[in-house]
């Protein structure tokens, strides 16, 4: 399943889709939810994350210092494609 | 058929997203292939409570997406850990909720092609 995080660790929603995702599912972390690399690592650890490169770098952070893959908008999509079940 | 399961996250009266969410979901039956569900989980698990209704303050009523739950026998399902969470006291059985707990819930999302959080 491909799982889209787009509010950061304050939202109860992102927080139950993360405890649901099992490992095989494709994480991406949007938006505000690249706030879940940053202060929730631990969160994240085992699973299957990517990150929106233009969201990471919108926000001040270095390229290296993401700790996930990073990836730009038409690898999104293609991760989009890869996976036919969503949950957003 | 596509299963679509709707999760609403939010509380009624202080936001729309919970009519909002009912009213997606019964959006899907203009599709012949399309199966809506409703979960209900953290802050939305007030929905469900004899005595919630935002009319009260002036605002959008919510129970009255209960007639049309019962017409088109929505699936509906009420996270039985937020329940408890906010001390739900009691539930109206105009919703036809059914009680489920996180791990099984979260075990049944596999079957649905969308889950959708609203």
């Amino acid at each position: 399943m491909f799982i889209l995080l787009k509010y950061g660790p304050e939202n109860p929603a992102e927080a139950w889709k993360l405890q649901a995702a099992k490992g095989d599912d494709q994480i991406v972390l949007i938006q505000n939810g690249v706030f879940w690399a940053v202060s929730e690592k631990a969160a994240l650890e085992g699973k299957n994350v990517a990150v929106v490169k233009a969201d990471w770098l919108a926000r001040g952070y270095a390229e290296e210092a993401c700790p996930f893959p990073l990836v730009d908008y038409t690898q999104f999509v293609e991760l989009l494609e890869a996976n036919p079940k969503t949950m957003s | 058929m596509k299963k679509i399961l709707f999760v609403i996250y939010q509380a009624p009266g202080g936001t729309i997203w919970p009519n909002e969410g009912f009213r997606t979901a019964f959006g899907m039956y203009a599709e012949e292939d399309l199966e809506p569900e409703v979960l209900l989980i953290d802050q939305a698990a007030i929905t469900v409570a004899q005595g919630t209704e935002p009319k009260d303050l002036g605002l959008l009523s919510i129970k009255m997406v209960q007639r049309y739950i019962q017409k088109y026998d929505t699936k509906v399902y009420v996270e039985k850990e937020s329940l408890e969470k906010f001390q739900v006291p009691d539930m109206d059985e105009g919703y036809v909720a059914e009680l489920i707990d996180r791990a099984s819930i979260q075990a049944k999302l596999a079957e649905y092609d969308n889950v959708i959080f609203m």
